[in-house]
């Protein structure tokens, strides 16, 4: 590097050089490449002769005309909401002689935003007293960009990771049980004589065959649901996917004289997978249908609404409900029932939550005993 | 070799698997292993049963062996032991508890040691010899 050879040496014999002092740094082609290649900008601000100071490379980050003057005043402009009150804290601070170094979210003159790293020291005269604050800023907005994707990133394969083991338990409990099952029946074959035992036995190993079928047809289910390509994702009404589940489950309807009211003008579509929209419309439904209070018949209401930026879905029925004490993180279990007796298999909570999770959404559950039960679902 | 005597008088299975109590049924008997059972298809119909007799301390009336399962609907093997840890603290009846699950995942393993309840934890299929040796152990 022989040009810094030459600076150093410049440096060692013009140490008190004041012409070397006055010669404008940034002419220097090093600063001006290093300023350029890392997108930082210098400014300084002199509160004795009230001077704002952007130097070339500042100016271009911030998109600064050429006639425009800096100002302590203005330069918050230069900074976005949220962060306004960092920008004014740490120059405040650095004026009474504390260094700091921030990254906040800027935005130029023309009101791009971008995501900058700043530092800042107070400038001492002779005598040590501050007469001003200096400091460097950088553009670091395609880094902090990535960083932000990466982190999102890595919460989705966690918990993509987390779902990943618990169905492997899953299928794991569920084959190993019929398979033990197999297990002790040939075991006892083995050493039984009578007929008759022979003969139960041999109709134990039709039962658990039929199981065994049944267990693999909803784990068949389940990876099936869950592993719907997400290029499907498409732009879909709500009063649309209703009317068609609505359509599959008439007869039900009918039967059982539920009502279902409907109410979508706040958030009128999304842009989902179709057909998880409709199994989770399904689920959810049959659900507050099947469980429904022996007193009275189902009135079940579906709205969608906007909730921190995001789309909404509230599903309320008037059911008998389920002891949340109890049973509250339960809930979405596999096979997981709660009434005795009710002929449910309990795999539909679990798919349900499984794709509303896959497309980064929750599912949350109210519910009261005799009172009923509130699905809110945010997408 | 199959006993004379029953080893123990009482045991107690909880597990909503039909098919795999009938065939536990079938092995207790031909080994005479327990004159009697007491069958339960969740943790909640077991409850039902026990509380009100742990206050008199009829110990004929209550299993020497249980053999629990996780997976039930309704109530499942850990809400039980919550609860009848709980019963069981205030009661003199003494009874050996052991966990049998098709669960492998180690997670339900370490759960299951912090219950000073459990005895041990069995994945099933349960070896028929280990099976037996279980009664024969807490004989008289």
């Amino acid at each position: 590097m022989n040009f810094l050879a030459q600076k150093r040496k410049r440096n060692l014999l013009h140490h008190n050089d004041s012409s070397f002092q006055e010669e404008n740094p940034f002419n220097n082609f090093y600063y001006k490449d290093v300023a350029e290649l890392t997108k930082a900008g210098g400014w300084s601000v002199n509160f004795r002769e009230k001077k704002s100071l952007l130097d070339p490379q500042a100016r271009k980050i911030l998109n600064i005309p050429n006639d425009y003057v800096p100002s302590l005043r203005t330069g918050l402009d230069f900074y976005t909401e949220p962060y306004k009150a960092k920008a004014t804290e740490a120059f405040m601070a650095c004026s009474m002689g504390t260094p700091f170094s921030i990254v906040v979210k800027m935005r130029t003159y023309l009101n791009e935003e971008f995501w900058a790293k700043a530092v800042g020291r107070p400038m001492l005269d002779e005598s040590g007293e501050i007469y001003g604050i200096q400091g460097v800023f950088q553009d670091i907005n395609t880094e902090k960009l990535k960083e932000i994707g990466l982190e999102k990133s890595m919460k989705v394969i966690e918990s993509q990771n987390t779902r990943l083991f618990n169905f492997a338990h899953i299928v794991s409990h569920n084959l190993r049980s019929h398979a033990s099952n197999l297990f002790l029946t040939l075991e006892l074959l083995k050493s039984l004589n009578s007929p008759e035992e022979e003969q139960e036995l041999k109709t134990s190993l039709f039962d658990i065959s039929g199981s065994l079928n049944d267990t693999i047809n909803h784990l068949n289910e389940i990876v099936t649901a869950q592993f719907k390509s997400l290029d499907e994702q498409r732009l879909i009404r709500f009063d649309d996917t209703l009317q068609t589940v609505l359509h599959s489950i008439n007869r039900v309807v009918e039967d059982q004289g539920a009502e279902i009211f409907s109410d979508f003008s706040e958030v009128p579509e999304i842009s989902y997978i179709p057909s998880y929209l409709e199994s989770i419309l399904l689920n959810l439904i049959t659900n507050a249908i099947k469980y429904r209070h022996s007193d009275r018949n189902p009135v079940i209401d579906i709205c969608s609404y906007m909730d921190g930026g995001r789309p909404c879905l509230l599903i309320k029925d008037n059911g008998s409900g389920i002891d949340l004490e109890k049973h509250g993180n339960k809930v979405f279990n596999l096979y997981q029932t709660f009434h005795q007796g009710k002929e449910s298999v309990g795999i539909g909570l679990f798919i349900t939550k499984n794709q509303i999770e896959t497309l980064q959404g929750s599912i949350e559950i109210e519910s009261n005993i005799d009172e009923g039960t509130t699905f809110k679902i945010q997408f | 070799m199959n006993s004379p005597q029953p080893y123990i008088k009482l045991s107690c299975i909880i597990d909503d698997d039909d098919v795999y109590i009938n065939l536990i049924k079938k092995i207790i008997d031909v080994k005479n292993l327990s004159e009697n059972l007491l069958v339960f298809k969740n943790g909640q119909e077991a409850l039902d049963h026990f509380k009100p007799i742990m206050e008199n301390i009829d110990e004929e009336a209550f299993p020497e062996i249980i053999l629990l399962d996780l997976n039930m609907p309704v109530m499942d093997g850990w809400s039980f032991l919550n609860e009848f840890t709980q019963i069981k603290t205030h009661s003199k009846i003494k009874t050996t508890l052991y966990i049998v699950s098709s669960s492998i995942n180690p997670y339900d393993v370490a759960k299951a040691k912090s219950y000073s309840l459990v005895t041990d934890y069995l994945i099933k299929p349960v070896n028929l010899d280990q099976f037996e040796a279980l009664f024969v152990k807490h004989s008289a």
